[in-house]
C-alpha cells in the first residue's frame, strides 16, 4: 500500500453561503514526492492550501493528511497535525518582522512538541544548521529583527523554518514570485535539494509553468477541480 | 507566547510606551489621591490619645479643634484664668494642661503650657513625649522644642532664641531671650513644629505690649523686673482635660457648654475628627471615584492601543497560525499583551507617586503643618497593580476574540 502524505477523495469547499471553490474527485500526495501545482491567480489554489493546512474545514468530502482525516477533527486537533507535520512557506512576509533571524525559524518549534522531540539537540544548534546549508549569511544570525533583509534571504530563513523538526510535507505557495529569475532557479534547486534531504513531501504551487521540470509530477489545478470547469 | 507577546510589544515601542505612560498616569492619580487620603486621616488620627476634652471659648468644634491640636488656624476668643481655675477644680476632672498660642518662633508656633503637659500629652494610641536632649522647662525662659524646630534651626542645648509676636513675624520681643533646656524625640505631630514655653512666660514676653503694639517703655524694662512681675496668666486659648470617670464624659460636656459666667466649648477629639472625616468624606469619595474613572480611561487606551494594531497585525496573526498557532495561542498572545501593558503601566504609576510623595510630604508637612503617616510602598500599591493587570488581562478578551474570529476566517495567508 502506498504511503501517502496528502489524500483527498471527493472533496467540497465553499465559504458560508457562496458558491462551492472548490470539488475534486481525487488528489494525493506520495511520502517524499516533490509535486508541482500549477494554477492561475482565483483559480482557488491558496482555498486548496487552507484545507490541505487544517485552516480551512472541508464542507464534504474527506482530506487525509498524514492519515488524519480532517473532516472529522475538531479545529484545534487540525491546528495541531499542521504544527506538527507540515511546515509552509509564502510568496512574502513570511517571518515576523519582529523576531530574529534564529527565534524565526526556532518559532516552529515552540508550537509543536513533536517537532521539538524530533530534533536530536537544541533547536537553535539546527536552526543554525539548517541556515548555513540554506546558505544564509551567517553575519545576520545576530541581528534582531529580520525585516532589513533581502527577501532572498528572507526566503531560505522560512525554508529553515518550515524545514525545522523535520516536518512530512512542505507546502510553497508560489515562494519564488518575489525574486528574480536568477535567485528563483537556484532557491528551487535548494529548496528541492533540502526537501529531499529531509525525505518531506513537496507540494509546489505557481502559475509559472516554467519552474515545474525538476518535480516529480506536476499538474494544473483547473484539470482536476471541477468548479471553474465550464 | 510570553517572550513572543513582549516582543512584539517591544516593536510598538512609541505606541506602547504612549499606552504604558497612560496607565501610569491613570494608576498614579488615584494612588495618589487614595494615599493623601489615608495618610492625612492617619496623621490627624494618631496626633492626640489620651485627652478626653478639650474646652476653648465657643466657636466651631472642628475650629477649635484644628487650632489646639493642630495648631491650624487661630482661636477667636481666649477662656479667662478664673473660669480656667473653676473647671480645673471640678471634681469629675482629673486633670487640666492649659494651652497657650498665639506667637511664633521663625515660623513655629509657641505653646505656653505647663510642665505636666509633657506627661499629659500622648500621641499614637497612647505613646509618651521623650526628652531626646535635656528635659522640661523650670525656668522663666526656659523652652523646649520640638524635634523638627530643632533639626530646621540648627538649635541644640543651650541655644538661645528669640519670639515673636503673633504669626507674621513682623515685631520681635527681642529683649526677651529664652534658652533652650530640652528637646523633645519626634512624634509625627505638629508637637515636633512648636516650641514649648511656661505660661509665665508668655505673660512675660508680653509685659509691655498690654495694648498689642510695643510699649516705648518695653525696652527698658530688665529681665529682673520682669521676674519680679506677677506673670500669672490673664487668660488661656485652650484646656485639654481628662476626666476622673469616663462614664461622665457627656454630661461633664454638657456641663462646660453651659457654663453661665463664659461662653465656652468642650469637644471630645476623637468624635470630632470622625465628624471632619465624615464632612470631607463626600468630596474623598468623588475625588476617588473621579480617580478610578481616569483608571478606566487608562485601560481604554489598552484596548484601543490593542484595537488599531489588529488591522496591521493581520498578517502576523495567520503567519502564526501557518506555523502551528492554535486560536488559543492567538487568544493567550493578545491577552497577555494586554495584561503586561496594564502591569507595566501600574508598576511604572505606583513607582511614579511613591516617589513624587516622598518628596512632597516634607513640603506639605513644613507649608501647611499637615501630617502625612504611613507613607510609602503599602498593600495598597500591590493590590492596585494586581487589580489593574487583572483588569488589563480582562480588556484584552474583546481584541483577543475579534482577532482569534478573523484568522479563523482568513485561511492560510493573507495578502493584504
Amino acid at each position: 500500500m502506498t504511503d501517502f502524505t496528502v489524500d483527498i477523495e471527493a472533496l467540497e469547499f465553499g465559504y458560508k453561503g457562496t458558491p462551492l471553490l472548490i470539488k475534486l474527485k481525487s488528489f494525493e500526495v506520495v511520502a517524499g514526492e516533490a509535486v508541482f501545482l500549477r494554477g492561475a491567480s482565483g483559480s482557488g489554489k491558496s482555498t486548496l492550501l487552507g484545507l490541505i493546512a487544517g485552516v480551512l474545514r472541508p464542507s464534504a468530502g474527506s482530506i487525509k493528511v498524514m492519515n488524519h482525516q480532517f473532516t472529522a477533527l475538531p479545529g484545534s486537533q487540525r491546528d495541531r497535525v499542521r504544527a506538527d507535520h507540515i511546515g509552509v512557506i509564502f510568496q512574502q512576509f513570511n517571518l515576523m518582522p519582529y523576531l530574529g533571524v534564529i527565534d524565526n525559524v526556532v518559532l516552529a518549534c515552540k508550537f509543536s512538541a513533536q517537532r521539538r522531540k524530533r530534533l536530536e539537540g537544541d533547536p537553535k544548534d539546527e536552526a543554525r544548521r539548517l541556515l548555513s546549508r540554506l546558505g544564509v549569511d551567517k553575519t545576520l544570525y545576530s541581528r534582531d529583527r529580520v525585516v532589513d533583509m533581502s527577501v532572498g534571504q528572507q526566503q531560505r530563513v522560512a525554508v529553515a523554518r518550515a524545514l525545522i523538526g523535520n516536518p512530512s510535507l512542505v507546502i510553497a505557495d508560489e515562494p519564488t514570485s518575489a525574486l528574480d529569475a536568477d535567485s528563483r532557479d537556484k532557491f528551487i534547486e535548494l529548496l528541492l535539494e533540502e526537501v529531499e534531504k529531509s525525505k518531506a513531501a513537496l507540494l509546489f504551487v505557481s502559475h509559472d509553468p516554467s519552474l515545474a521540470k525538476n518535480f516529480h509530477r506536476s499538474l494544473q489545478l483547473e484539470d482536476i477541480n471541477e468548479i471553474g470547469k465550464d | 507566547m510570553f517572550l513572543l507577546a513582549w516582543r512584539s510589544l517591544l516593536n510598538r515601542k512609541i505606541a506602547v510606551s504612549l499606552t504604558v505612560l497612560s496607565v501610569a498616569l491613570s494608576v498614579a492619580l488615584f494612588l495618589g489621591v487614595e494615599k493623601v487620603r489615608q495618610a492625612t486621616r492617619e496623621g490627624f488620627d494618631s496626633t492626640i490619645s489620651g485627652t478626653e476634652l478639650i474646652i476653648g471659648a465657643r466657636s466651631g468644634p472642628i475650629n477649635l479643634l484644628l487650632y489646639s491640636v493642630f495648631r491650624l488656624g487661630d482661636a477667636t476668643a481666649e477662656i479667662s484664668w478664673p473660669t480656667y481655675q473653676t473647671i480645673a477644680e471640678r471634681p469629675d476632672i482629673e486633670w487640666t494642661v492649659p494651652l497657650s498660642l498665639g506667637d511664633s518662633h521663625r515660623g513655629f508656633r509657641v505653646l505656653g503650657t505647663t510642665a505636666e503637659y509633657f506627661d499629659r500629652y500622648k500621641f499614637a494610641g497612647g505613646r509618651e513625649l521623650v526628652f531626646s536632649q535635656g528635659q522640661r522647662f523650670n525656668d522663666l525662659f526656659d523652652a523646649v522644642i520640638g524635634a523638627d524646630v530643632a533639626q530646621e534651626l540648627g538649635y541644640s542645648l543651650t541655644s538661645r532664641l528669640v519670639l515673636t509676636h503673633g504669626l507674621a513675624g513682623f515685631s520681635d520681643h527681642d529683649n526677651r531671650p529664652f534658652r533652650v533646656v530640652g528637646v523633645l524625640g519626634r512624634t509625627g505631630t505638629p508637637v515636633d513644629r512648636t516650641v514649648h514655653v511656661s505660661l509665665e512666660a508668655i505673660s512675660a514676653i508680653h509685659v509691655g505690649w498690654e495694648t498689642g503694639a510695643k510699649n516705648p517703655y518695653a525696652d527698658r524694662i530688665t529681665e529682673e523686673m520682669i521676674r519680679s512681675f506677677d506673670l500669672t496668666p490673664k487668660s488661656v486659648t485652650a484646656i485639654m482635660a481628662g476626666l476622673e470617670r469616663k462614664g461622665t464624659i457627656l454630661r461633664t460636656q454638657r456641663a462646660i457648654n453651659t457654663y453661665p459666667k463664659e461662653a465656652l466649648m468642650a469637644i471630645i477629639p476623637g468624635k470630632v475628627l470622625a465628624d471632619l472625616w465624615q464632612i470631607t468624606g463626600v468630596v474623598e469619595r468623588a475625588l476617588v471615584g473621579l480617580s478610578l474613572f481616569v483608571i478606566a480611561v487608562g485601560l481604554v487606551s489598552i484596548l484601543t492601543s490593542i484595537l488599531t494594531s489588529l488591522n496591521e497585525r493581520r498578517r502576523e496573526m495567520s503567519l502564526l497560525r501557518a506555523i502551528g498557532a492554535t486560536p488559543v495561542n492567538i487568544f493567550k498572545l493578545l491577552v497577555i499583551e494586554a495584561g503586561v501593558l496594564g502591569l507595566i503601566g501600574a508598576v511604572i504609576g505606583s513607582g511614579i507617586i511613591n516617589s513624587l510623595l516622598f518628596i512632597i510630604a516634607p513640603l506639605l508637612t513644613e507649608r501647611f503643618g499637615i501630617l502625612l503617616l504611613g507613607l510609602g510602598l503599602s498593600s495598597l500599591d500591590f493590590i492596585t497593580v494586581v487589580t489593574v493587570a487583572i483588569a488589563a488581562l480582562a480588556v484584552g478578551v474583546m481584541p483577543a476574540i475579534i482577532s482569534v474570529k478573523r484568522s479563523l476566517q482568513d485561511g492560510l495567508n493573507v495578502q493584504v
